[in-house]
């Protein structure tokens, strides 16, 4: 058997195409109910739960949820499930008390930096904004490449001779274009249809994602048990030494020391996912988008099964893959080579290449349209929400409000353009060394360590200031030495100085996080804004309907 | 099987069973809930250009 051998065929070509063809439909269709911005970004918050939750669900669901988990499962195989214990504990929690999100939605904004601007000041609201598109783009940086890697994986796309030869004989360029070009195609599909129809368009799109996408995991989480069976899952433990006690440092199933997850990450990761839970963006944007606070309270506690299914179905898919190769040693040595040469292919590509294989064709179409709505629904809502804060939050602000609906509805429009320029260059260039979750948490982390205190002490402490936010938003800017050139370039310099201090991303992420709260309850206390402020008051008038 | 294999057994059975169920239960709601939100949203739009039709 060989590597990139697949059983998707011409028919699945056609299940694809046919189901993009049906979103760009959507898109023009849904551009007619656009009247206003808010019809624009949170669909004139007339959602209602069910909806919410399917169209949430579509949201956090994407492309990339299930890459950077099935390479958790594949590297790191059952210990990698404590991600999925920690988003359902902390959702149950946030779903029973309505801590935050609550009186968040009671605000009436329609983003995170607008409530700075009602409960500290327009300038707290602009650094918000850019610090978080900032931290928002990076995030997303690597979006596209790993949905195009699956693509890629998938279907065993091989870009054509001619192709290859154009590309010499023009731009004298010898490397490979294939997952570039997909890369490039999604990109532009995502662009048109958010472009026209904002929120609505996400929002029915998302919804038929969400059909096709649940299905489409099920069905494939059934046929990986088929194929690796009960004493397969079982094996990987009792045979192959895999990875099972998140507790300990130490990953049997590699040969390197000291590569597991143990308590710093455990705690680490925790902190990231409570922050993020309450309070990502796209995720606080369906939040403000329904119609009342008690929806909102309520959309946590039933986003606790799908929260579960993303984190721990591809788990299963990435532990099958380990299974499976595990159990061929010859296409184990392949993909081993591919990784260590480098190119394209790296541990993602486990999990697509592994269903290439088990899922017969015809379905393989069907579970790679899902994946593509999965791709698609992600990019649309990241998309809309940076572009929505560059508007309303960056923009607007220092125009002192004077823009009609129709300039606020154009600049998100070349916002989300330009966005998505910035996406195809980052993902182009950007080499992630560790895995992608770790960038995700590490990018996160930049906007989440100043949004934290920021929000907490907005709604729950009288004396938060101003003074306060600004240090908390600038300690999060700190998140980004977490990234791997910056870890690299930070630890030779240890050396240099002949210490033996070595840092890691985990640690950076606790102490971005550390700073920022610190120096937010130090910022507060020492400058206290001139007005007295009600943390309740902030909540409870609102400038949006 | 120790106890972290028992938990990890009912997170992914869990996460299985939980998709199906929430495929079941909120599909046709959501669908009704959708078609409700678009004529909102069709009377906005009709306000939004009345209004745009009368400072004109």
């Amino acid at each position: 058997m060989d590597l990139f051998e697949t059983n998707f065929t011409s028919l699945d070509w056609c299940i694809v195409v046919a189901y993009l063809v049906i979103s760009i439909f959507v898109g023009i269709w849904a551009n007619r109910y656009v009247g206003n911005i808010a019809g624009y970004l949170v669909a004139g918050r007339t959602l209602r739960i069910r909806l919410a939750l399917a169209t949430m669900t579509g949201t956090e669901i994407g492309l990339v949820t299930v890459m950077y988990s099935a390479e958790l499962g594949f590297t790191q195989q059952y210990a990698s499930l404590y991600l999925a214990l920690y988003e359902l504990v902390i959702l149950l929690f946030i779903g029973l008390t309505g801590v935050v999100v609550y009186r968040l939605r009671q605000s009436k904004v329609l983003t995170i930096p607008e409530y700075y601007e009602k409960r500290y000041s327009r300038g707290v609201r602009v650094l918000g904004g850019v610090v978080m598109v900032m931290s928002g783009v990076l995030n997303m940086g690597l979006f596209l490449k790993a949905g195009a890697l699956f693509l890629v994986s998938v279907t065993g796309f091989t870009e054509p001779e001619w192709l290859q030869q154009v590309m010499l004989d023009t731009f004298n360029y010898h490397e490979p274009v294939g997952l570039k070009l997909i890369m490039t195609a999604l990109l532009l599909l995502v662009l048109f249809y958010t472009v026209l129809g904002g929120m609505i368009s996400v929002v029915i799109t998302d919804l038929i994602q969400f059909v096709i996408l649940g299905s489409a995991m099920v069905i494939v989480s059934l046929f990986v048990v088929n194929e690796v069976g009960f004493d397969g899952f079982s094996e990987v433990v009792t045979v192959q030494n895999g990875y099972f006690d998140p507790t300990s440092t130490d990953n049997p199933s590699t040969a390197k020391p000291d590569d597991g997850i143990g308590p710093v990450t455990l705690t680490a990761q925790f902190v990231v996912l409570v922050v993020a839970l309450m309070l990502w963006p796209t995720g606080a944007s369906r939040t403000l988008a329904v119609k009342t606070p008690e929806i909102a309270r309520k959309l946590y506690l039933c986003s606790t099964i799908p929260f579960l299914a993303r984190r721990s179905l591809p788990v299963l898919w990435g532990i099958g893959a380990f299974a499976f190769f595990h159990s061929h040693p010859a296409l184990n040595e392949q993909f081993q080579a591919a990784v260590q040469a480098g190119g394209d292919v790296n541990t993602q590509a486990a999990m697509p290449l592994f269903l290439a294989k088990i899922i017969p064709s015809g379905l393989l179409g069907l579970v790679t349209a899902g994946m593509v709505a999965a791709f698609m629904s992600t990019h649309d809502s990241y998309l809309l929400c940076w572009s929505g804060v560059i508007t309303q939050d960056v923009v607007a602000p220092l125009l002192k409000n004077e823009l009609t609906n129709k300039q606020r509805i154009l600049i998100t429009r070349v916002a989300i353009v330009a966005t998505g320029i910035m996406l195809l260059t980052w993902g182009l260039w950007y080499e992630v060394s560790s895995n992608l979750w770790q960038y995700m948490a590490i990018t996160g982390t930049v906007y989440l360590a100043g949004v934290f205190p920021i929000v907490i002490g907005g709604l729950y402490w009288s004396r938060s200031s101003s003074a306060g936010a600004y240090i908390a938003l600038l300690g999060g800017l700190t998140g980004i030495l977490g990234l791997d050139p910056c870890i690299k370039f930070l630890n030779a310099q240890f050396v240099a100085m002949g210490t033996s201090i070595a840092v890691n991303s985990n640690i950076l992420m606790l102490m971005t996080f550390a700073f920022s709260l610190l120096g937010f309850v130090a910022g507060s206390l020492l400058w206290p804004d001139d007005r007295p402020h009600d943390s309740q008051s902030a909540t409870a008038k609102g400038a949006n309907p | 099987m120790n106890a972290w294999m028992t938990l990890w057994t009912i997170v992914l059975a869990g996460g299985v069973l939980g998709m199906v169920g929430l495929l079941l239960l909120v599909t046709a709601g959501a669908i009704r809930e959708l078609k409700e939100s678009l004529t909102e949203l069709s009377a906005d739009v009709a306000e939004a250009s009345d209004s745009e039709t009368a400072s004109k």
